[in-house]
């Protein structure tokens, strides 16, 4: 499925990325991974939830699309995907990061390095975004890619400690997503967590002055707003059965 | 091996002053019995055991790289036959380990080349230079260990002055003048070996049907070979090939730049020269040397008291702002 390689501007020189959204680049997707950065943006437009990623085990935060696997509620009729803002995890495709040791003066340190996925259907050579300039240059696009890239390893170095503070709070109750289908039968999406208001608005004053000093408080309440999306989801779903 | 001049040299007990010493010195030098007082020396006099435990007592865990190298090759670090890659292979390893491995090889005759090359001493074997102490320079100074048993390292030159210290077996330096490039047939600038650049000649076998004009390089060739407690001054961008010879090996080197960090690496300024001028028609190439004479290499030139001061730029002595703009304003034109 995945074919990730370094990126460089020589095999890849005539490299383009189609920057389009839909369902024909892979957009029919169900979720994409947030980070609390993010929150204010996405929670304008989708709902924020909580799961433990099924291999880690470990707690990522998503803006649901849809509530099946590959089912995207926000397509429109022509399969395109509009999305006011658009999340990190999204922008950065089809490239990855990499690490890459080097040496200096005999002591190895970390960079970071550019993968791309060659058998993304965002990739084309006369279509979309070119990767480098003429000569070999990086063009403003990729530039803006290892932003992104650099953004989204920042976020995933944290992300540990964000849960484990909601956690130590007991802030982090599970939930789940209950609809009918069109044949009338009750389906039950389990395996959300969320915000739990309760305990939120039961923590001392200390607690709260803690959960904003780290800038928590106000992921979490930007959280607590998105849930308004689920109905709004909901109905697009009965609107398609 | 060819029959190469004696290195010029001294008594380390001759010097006042060696700070003041060096900074005086253009021209490669060996000093000995420099480090004689050094405890990793004492040691190394007695034996190699006894300066491999030595060491060993001082180094830690942190992930270094060492290379090893077939004994067919003899401890020549190099590339493989057709130039695909290199005939030795690089491993993540600790310092810790590596002298387990060269006690080892002590014992056995014909034994693959292990060698850990260039390392910050402090970061593999913390206390070492409080313990083996030596003040070489006021400029900003890197201290690197290398540590292995027989190797050979294809001669190549450095930006940077050296003060290479052999503190337990022999090694063997090899000196040859910068001018001496065209008869040195050095190797691709991209793809090196360790990161500089090598002559293709193998010194201790120079074939000289592949490279005939080798035989000009050997009259300007100088060399020595230093016990433990000898020092060498190595000029910067002078030729040189290293080889030790003992079961085990241990060079400390001194690296500075007589030039403030602010300034540009002249090796990346030389590539983006080869890049952008070597191809040119030759009357093109002519003006760009008359030009480059002018800014870049003529000391007695004036090139900024006909400008006005605050417009002068590069053109005058260059400090850290204007290395910054000069950096920003190449980064932007390079991207191209």
């Amino acid at each position: 499925m995945a074919n990730h390689v370094l990126l460089d501007n020589i095999s890849h020189k005539d490299l383009k990325v189609i920057t389009t959204r839909g369902a024909n680049w892979g957009d029919n997707i169900s979720c994409a991974t947030v980070f609390p950065s993010e929150f204010a943006k996405v929670q304008a437009n989708q709902p924020i939830v909580f799961r433990k990623h099924p291999q880690t085990g470990q707690f990522e935060a998503l803006a649901l699309f849809g509530f099946e696997n590959g089912e995207n509620l926000l397509l429109n009729e022509q399969g395109e995907l509009q999305l006011s803002y658009l999340p990190l995890s999204m922008q950065r495709q089809p490239f990855l990061i990499g690490q890459q040791t080097q040496y200096n003066n005999g002591i190895p340190e970390q960079s970071l390095v550019v993968h791309i996925d060659l058998d993304s259907p965002r990739i084309s050579t006369h279509d979309g975004e070119a990767i480098f300039l003429e000569h070999g240059g990086n063009s403003e696009y990729l530039n803006h890619i290892a932003q992104v890239l650099n953004a989204l390893h920042q976020e995933h170095q944290t992300i540990n400690l964000f849960f484990e503070r909601l956690l130590s709070v007991n802030l982090l109750e599970a939930f789940s997503i209950e609809y009918a289908d069109k044949n009338g039968e009750k389906v039950t999406v389990s395996g959300f967590y969320t915000i739990n208001q309760q305990v939120l608005n039961g923590l001392t004053a200390e607690q709260l002055k803690q959960l904003q000093q780290q800038g928590d408080l106000q992921a979490i309440y930007m959280v607590l707003a998105s849930m308004e999306h689920i109905p709004h989801l909901l109905n697009k779903k009965w609107a398609q059965q | 091996m060819f029959a190469a001049a004696p290195i010029k040299e001294c008594q380390a007990s001759s010097i006042a002053d060696l700070k003041v010493f060096l900074a005086e010195q253009t021209e490669p030098l060996v000093i000995r019995g420099l480090c004689v007082d050094w405890p990793q020396v004492m040691a190394a006099k007695q034996s190699s055991k006894n300066a491999l435990d030595y060491l060993l007592g001082l180094a830690n865990n942190a992930p270094v790289r060492s290379f090893s190298s077939q004994a067919i090759h003899q401890g020549r670090y190099f590339y493989n036959a057709d130039f695909s890659g290199l005939n030795f292979s690089q491993h993540a390893d600790n310092l810790v380990s590596v002298l387990q491995k060269l006690a080892r090889s002590i014992t056995q005759t014909d034994s693959d080349s292990l060698y850990m090359g260039s390392t910050a001493v402090e970061y593999c074997a913390p206390g070492f230079s409080v313990k083996n102490p030596l003040t070489v320079t006021d400029y900003n100074c890197l201290t690197s260990l290398w540590v292995g048993n027989h190797s050979q390292i294809a001669a190549h030159y450095d930006n940077a002055d050296n003060l290479a210290c052999v503190a337990a077996g022999k090694r063997t330096f090899t000196l040859l003048p910068t001018d001496q490039v065209n008869n040195l047939y050095v190797g691709p600038l991209e793809f090196t070996p360790a990161g500089q650049a090598v002559s293709l000649v193998d010194f201790n076998n120079p074939d000289f049907n592949r490279f005939p004009r080798f035989k000009e390089a050997i009259a300007k060739t100088q060399s020595a070979t230093l016990g433990p407690g000898d020092a060498i001054y190595i000029p910067a961008l002078w030729w040189h090939q290293v080889s030790a010879t003992s079961p085990f090996n241990v060079l400390v080197n001194y690296w500075w730049r007589q030039a403030p960090e602010y300034l540009a690496n002249p090796f990346d300024a030389m590539l983006h020269s080869m890049l952008a001028i070597k191809d040119l028609p030759n009357e093109h190439k002519q003006k760009w040397q008359q030009l480059f004479n002018h800014y870049v290499f003529a000391d007695d030139v004036d090139l900024a008291s006909h400008v006005a001061e605050p417009a002068q730029g590069i053109l005058a002595d260059i400090d850290e702002l204007t290395a910054r703009k000069i950096r920003q304003l190449l980064l932007q034109k390079l991207n191209r």
